[in-house]
């Protein structure tokens, strides 16, 4: 018996052989989500590696799902197609059922893997260990990820089982999920160790082998990719919302676009202008400042200067501010009307933030901007600024990440 | 926010500006009526992302990618789409929270489907012809 095995499904593909005498052989790809590209070379590249001739291969294992779409299809279909080529047989093995594999196990335990669907749901499923080769005890599904996470926890208070092993990505995008549980049970709850977490051909291979053994393989017709679908009540909920946008807060006053002549005026801000900068940062920001963050940077104790940019009807259609720190600064928002970008304004506001930093004297400046706000990593690239680090889920909402940029001043 | 449009010159300039404010992982939502310009504004945002393709509306495809810009574009118009699984189906969710920029026509169809923080631009017609009110705003 020699197994070829696939697994796509999540961000990095892999190819695995397991042969008779229980050898894994496995590579797999650093280029996250380039499963196309990489499974026919890494697979050509296994069999040079290990000697084995495509031609003594008894099965293709592959991992049918649940997880990336895309890349279950290329998946399933390199694995349909090389069985029909060589004339042997495929093993379906799902996803989440391949992380039985991922470790020895002794005794009763339950294994979770949890696979993120985004917006809280995760498809997941639980396996007990100790019996049956694949004792389904939770049924695969997209769960809501507290629902599964309590699931599994009452599962195993019930049937006294004293250890969940939590798998899949879904554990780090839900870890606070999971911690929470924990907190709350005699359970021990594990997140598998990174070296295991993630979907992987060498899991795919040994269950495989493992399936193969018990007639788990079928003609490579039968066999079909496991989507699962999102809760259904949530997908009836959000269609009966009218509208999709968020309800404006206030008001709304129509603006004409601006003519693409005006002249713009800069000036140094005062307390005056809050009200103007709030309103301003509601419209360019998804997370607003409030006026009382405003108030506390303009009228406190801290050392803030704003600079402001008026249209010629003397509205606030810009500003971009700085607070001193002992002898740093930091850049705190850079805003720019949204019909008023692309004319430099924003460009104009860094000069005038620089030439305060520089007639004070401070060389070292910092600021933090969203990754993926290209724009303004721009703006700040361009006014010397260079990115020394980055937090990661740095934005708790979100969970984007922060890049942390730098300008050393004279020192350099 | 609220913007009048006076004129398809108008709907370019500011397909134009808003192409310089979009980041990879981005998706805009147009909803509005047949005609309202979803489409034209669509050109204008590709122009401005710098795709030299001609863009021709995918009602009959749900999506269009294109690929000669500063990052993909991903041309949706979901007019069509009578139940949520067709969209499942073409692995839509792989696009929206993908590496590229996503304009989704007649994006009100599928509510459920559309990324939290996207945004909405909702178009209506004005009193004069070429008159059209942008209502800008954000999903929950
Ligand atoms: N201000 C405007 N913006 C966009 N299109 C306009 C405008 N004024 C008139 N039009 C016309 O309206 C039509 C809009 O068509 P299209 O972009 O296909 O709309 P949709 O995609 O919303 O159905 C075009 O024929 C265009 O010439
Ligand atoms: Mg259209």
């Amino acid at each position: 018996m020699k197994i070829l095995a696939f697994d796509t499904t999540g961000e990095n593909a892999s190819v695995a052989i397991y042969d008779e005498e229980k050898n894994l052989y496995k590579l797999s790809s650093d280029d996250a989500m380039n499963h196309l590209k990489g499974l026919l070379p890494m697979t050509q590249q296994l069999l040079k590696d290990t000697g084995i001739s495509r031609d003594e291969l008894t099965h293709i294992a592959v991992s049918v799902g649940p997880g990336s779409f895309t890349g279950i299809r290329i998946g399933v279909a390199t694995a349909k197609t090389i069985a029909q080529a060589l004339g042997i047989p495929v093993i379906p093995v799902t996803s989440l059922a391949s992380f039985l594999s991922a470790e020895e196990r002794e005794g009763e335990s339950l294994v979770c893997p949890m696979i993120d669907a985004r917006r809280e749901q995760v498809f997941a499923a639980g396996f007990l260990t100790g019996g049956e080769l694949v004792n389904e005890v939770i049924q695969a599904d997209a769960h809501k990820v507290a629902d599964f996470v309590a699931k599994s926890v009452a599962y195993a208070e019930e049937n006294s089982i004293d250890k969940i092993v939590f798998y899949g990505n879904g554990c780090d995008s839900y870890k606070s999920t999971i911690d929470k549980a924990a907190a709350g049970t005699k359970v021990e709850c594990i997140i598998a160790d990174e070296s295991l977490r993630y979907q992987d051909a060498a899991y795919v291979a040994t269950l495989g082998a493992k399936l193969a053994e018990a007639g788990g393989a079928c003609n490579y017709n039968s066999v079909k990719p496991v989507y699962l679908r999102k809760a259904e009540a949530e997908r009836k909920l959000a269609a009966n919302q009218l509208g999709i946008k968020k309800k404006d807060r206030e008001p709304q006053v129509m603006v004409e676009l601006p003519p693409v002549d005006e002249v713009i005026q800069y000036r140094v801000a005062t307390a005056d202008d809050i009200a103007a900068f709030a309103k301003l940062d509601a419209a360019c920001f998804a997370r607003p400042w409030s006026e009382k963050s405003f108030e506390g940077d303009m009228t406190g104790p801290r050392g803030c200067v704003y600079v402001a940019a008026e249209n010629s009807k003397g509205e606030v259609i810009g500003f971009a501010g700085i607070t001193y720190i002992l002898d740093e600064g930091e850049v705190n928002r850079v805003a720019v009307n949204p019909l008023y970008r692309g004319r430099g304004i924003g460009d104009k506001m860094m000069d005038m933030l620089l030439a305060d930093v520089e007639s004070k004297g401070v060389v070292e400046i910092t600021l933090e901007v969203r990754e993926a706000n290209r724009s303004a990593i721009a703006l700040y690239k361009n006014h010397g600024f260079k990115v020394e680090g980055k937090r990661n889920n740095y934005y708790a909402e979100t969970g984007e990440n922060a890049l942390i940029m730098w300008k050393h001043g004279r020192a350099e | 926010m609220l913007i009048k449009i006076n004129s398809e010159e108008d709907t370019t300039r500011y397909g134009l500006s808003l192409a310089s404010q979009l980041s990879p992982g981005e998706v805009v939502c147009l909803v509005g009526d047949l005609g309202t310009g979803k489409t034209a504004l669509t050109k204008a945002i590709a122009e401005g992302l710098g795709v030299t393709e001609h863009i021709v509306s995918p009602t009959f495809n749900i999506v269009k990618e294109y690929h000669s810009g500063r990052m993909p574009l991903y041309h949706f118009d979901v007019y069509r789409v009578s139940d949520p699984d067709e969209l499942f189906e073409i692995g839509a969710e792989e696009y929206f929270y993908g590496e590229g920029v996503c304009i989704v026509e007649w994006a009100d169809l599928i509510p459920d489907m559309i990324p939290s923080g996207s945004r909405v631009i909702e178009i209506s017609y004005g009193e004069a012809p070429q008159e059209r009110i942008y209502d800008i705003g954000w999903t929950e």
